[in-house]
């Protein structure tokens, strides 16, 4: 059953202190259903412990989470929630196949079932094939890269409503990292809310919905990705490409500070970050009455990382900055 | 509910399953039967390998009473064919036979030599020669033997018969020592201070070795990082519960084989030893109803919730196990002291400092067993040293279960105790 509210995860103002640091000050969050959900920020940020808050496996200091429509903790909920930790660990002296069933009964999967899905998930992440069936291997016996992909199985065992992964893509390999985005997209074919936290922006860029940028503590950004992209990206960034005497003709606009606020200069092909008031469709006409010749106009949007680095190296300018979306 | 059977399930299942499980569930019967069936065995071992058939007897009777000394030596169970040689001689012979023999006896080539003098039937007086390497039982069964063909010969000369006679003269005092308690009980005195004492140090045992595997238990899912994937889906309480179920039911399971196979070794020892042809005097088992093992268990439930309780806080506290052998050292030193004290318990268990430690949550669990073997306690301060336990225990499970919580995230720096304080008074 897909939970069918709009937000599958509201958090108010929450707020965490540990024995001498504020670990997370006054966060409000809403995770949208039904979204690939990323919360970005540097190593310290708060993320984890945001991520932890949710999960309630720590108690905030003050504020209020609510996950799948009921009050973070609820036993009811926890077993909907699939949960993949930074810090990933298994029972190493168990066997594959009873650490996942162990697993899915915490989740409330009976025995039974989860021996069928169990099956299914290990052949489908190559630890069973015909001449070899790993599930009866103890798990000290599995390489990493098998060990990340029992951890993630015992993830998504239960077919939980809502996926929040901690750093899922470090120490990945990059056969692993490429199951993990499959699964992620097809669990957002399926109408699932998928959270995860990363400080690697393309991952994010290239997966996520919505995004919450934190720094220090506190959301400095959050949104749809767009909307972010519109909202802190500035005008943009336009890549152009001359051919002929084009380069010369264009001097007089790529100069004009209304038009153009930094350029990056390669001969005849440059990177134009526009001034704040212009729009690409401005510097194009003036490249044309300067009847330049051009092979190529390319407008890019601010990228995630861009927006990351000024939204975070921010914080300390502009403290107080709610993000509230 | 179906999350804590699952929890239990997986510390019952995987611990039951371990090779060190099996080694020491049938190890133990098996140190026991040596340490019961072993001594007897021994001896008889030793005795029997003494070969006395080679021995010559010298026979100055006159009555021909070295042949039935030979026949004697050359029987038994696993006695070998030959029969000792006989040299029939004179009184006045004798001195030179012997002469010669002792050259034998000293060149090795003869184990021994027994001269029944002229009068030996009257007086007993006999001589023997031994090999300096001949061993101590030797001279034992030979005396045996002699004696008892002795015997014989004086009955036959008194004109009885035989066989009653011998009969007659076999007196052994079978002496059991009772000591009545005030409720009427009554039981061996040895036996009920040796199954007191038994009981109360097999309980110290139990609770130190269990203790230190719900520590380990709790220090591995939190080293291997699994107590937090874990502790998404049940709440620290089922966790901790389920852990201490768990490992519980392991100690019982194995203590039960244990009893089980310890009394039937013990109900079975003079057929087990007479087996391997040992004869035994067989050992009372002191009178023990349910009713009596009713309090036992109480104390084995409680005692073992309330060690399992510390030791998995300690363990959820620390983030190696280098660093849980260093912090459990606090909670051993409740459970060493106890034992210590087990002495002056044992000899006066009436006495102030017995009545004060099985009063004690922390030594109550080891040290009221022992009293309750030994004298007859008042119910009320049974009621009220169970209580005291009970509380204890839970108020102790109830404080490790909020202290997981918090601790089992932490890593690094070992908290204070201002700290450990603070993070029970969290309520989760």
């Amino acid at each position: 059953m897909v939970f069918s509210s709009a937000v599958a995860i509201r958090v108010e103002q929450v707020r965490k202190a540990y024995a001498n640091h504020v670990a997370v000050r006054d966060v409000s969050l809403r995770v949208p259903t039904g979204t690939v959900y990323g919360v970005l920020g540097p190593n310290g940020a708060g993320k984890t412990t945001t991520i932890r808050m949710i999960l309630n496996l720590m108690v905030p200091d003050a504020g209020h989470i609510e996950v799948l429509g009921r009050p973070a903790g609820d036993p009811a909920v926890s077993d909907r929630v699939g949960y993949l930790p930074e810090e990933r660990g298994l029972y190493r002296k168990m066997e594959v196949r009873r650490v996942l069933r162990f697993l899915g009964r915490l989740k409330g999967l009976p025995t039974k079932e989860a021996n069928r899905r169990i099956d299914r998930w290990l052949e489908r992440v190559g630890l069973r094939t015909a001449t070899q069936d790993w599930g009866a291997a103890k798990v000290e016996d599995l390489s990493r890269g098998m060990q990340q992909k029992v951890q993630f199985v015992g993830t998504m065992l239960h077919e939980p409503d809502l996926v929040i992964l901690d750093e899922p893509f470090s120490g990945l390999d990059p056969v692993n990292a490429q199951v993990l985005k499959d699964t992620v997209l097809e669990l957002r074919r399926e109408g699932r809310t998928v959270v995860f936290s990363t400080h690697l922006m393309d991952n994010a860029e290239r997966m996520c919905d919505a995004v919450a940028i934190i720094s220090r503590g506190e959301v400095v950004a959050d949104g749809a990705l767009h909307a972010l992209k519109k909202a802190y990206g500035g005008p943009g960034r336009v890549v152009i490409e001359f051919a002929g005497h084009g380069r010369d003709r264009a001097r007089a606009v790529l100069e004009d500070p209304a038009l153009v606020r930094a350029i990056d200069d390669h001969g005849q092909r440059v990177e134009l970050d526009l001034a704040t008031d212009a729009s690409a469709q401005q510097v194009l006409s003036a490249l044309v009455a300067h009847e330049v010749e051009i092979v190529k106009f390319d407008r890019t949007d601010a990228s995630l990382h861009r927006i990351f680095l000024e939204r975070v190296g921010a914080t300390g300018v502009e403290a107080g900055l709610s993000g509230n979306g | 509910m179906g999350k804590l059977t699952a929890v239990m399930e997986r510390e019952f299942g995987e611990r039951v399953r371990s090779r060190w499980f099996l080694l020491t569930t049938i190890f133990g019967p098996f140190l026991f039967a040596a340490l019961t069936l072993g001594p007897p065995w021994l001896a008889f071992r030793t005795a029997r390998s003494v070969d006395l058939s080679a021995v010559v007897l010298v026979d100055a009777t006159g009555r021909n009473a070295a042949a039935g000394v030979a026949t004697e030596l050359a029987g038994g169970l696993m006695g070998t064919a030959r029969t000792p040689t006989v040299i029939t001689t004179s009184a006045t012979q004798a001195t030179r036979t012997l002469d010669s023999l002792r050259r034998e006896v000293a060149a090795n080539r003869v184990p021994g030599v027994a001269y029944l003098s002229a009068n030996a039937i009257a007086s007993g007086a006999v001589t023997v020669l031994l090999t300096s390497s001949a061993p101590m039982a030797t001279s034992e069964r030979l005396e045996q033997a002699i004696e008892r063909e002795l015997l014989r010969q004086r009955v036959s000369a008194a004109g009885l018969d035989a066989e009653s006679a011998m009969q007659l003269a076999k007196v052994r005092v079978a002496m059991t020592v009772e000591r009545v308690m005030r409720d009427g009980r009554s039981g061996s005195a040895q036996v009920n201070l040796m199954v007191g004492a038994g009981v109360a140090v097999l309980l110290y045992l139990v609770l130190v070795l269990y203790g230190q595997i719900v520590l380990r238990s709790v220090t591995e899912e939190k080293q291997s990082r699994v107590s937090e994937l874990v502790l998404a889906s049940v709440s620290p309480r089922i966790l901790l519960s389920g852990k201490v179920l768990g490992i519980g039911g392991v100690a019982l399971l194995q203590l039960g084989f244990w009893a089980v196979s310890v009394v039937a070794l013990l109900a079975n020892r003079g057929r087990l030893l007479a087996m391997v042809g040992v004869a035994s005097s067989s050992v009372a088992l002191p009178s023990v109803s349910w009713t009596d093992l009713v309090p036992l268990l109480a104390y084995f439930v409680l005692g073992y919730a309330l060690y399992a309780a510390l030791f998995a806080a300690v363990g959820s506290i620390v983030s190696s196990e280098q660093e849980a052998q260093q912090a459990q050292t606090p909670i051993l030193m409740l459970l060493v002291g106890s034992v210590a004290l087990l002495q002056p318990a044992l000899a006066d268990p009436n006495g102030p400092i017995a009545r004060t430690l099985s009063l004690v949550p922390f030594s109550s669990p080891i040290i009221m067993p022992l009293r309750l073997g030994l004298v007859t306690v008042p119910t009320a301060e049974l009621a009220l040293s169970l209580g005291m336990l009970a509380l204890l225990a839970a108020a102790a499970l109830i404080a490790a279960g909020r202290l997981y919580r918090t601790a089992l995230l932490m890593y690094g720096k070992r908290p204070s105790i201002r700290e450990i304080v603070r993070w029970i008074r969290l309520d989760g």
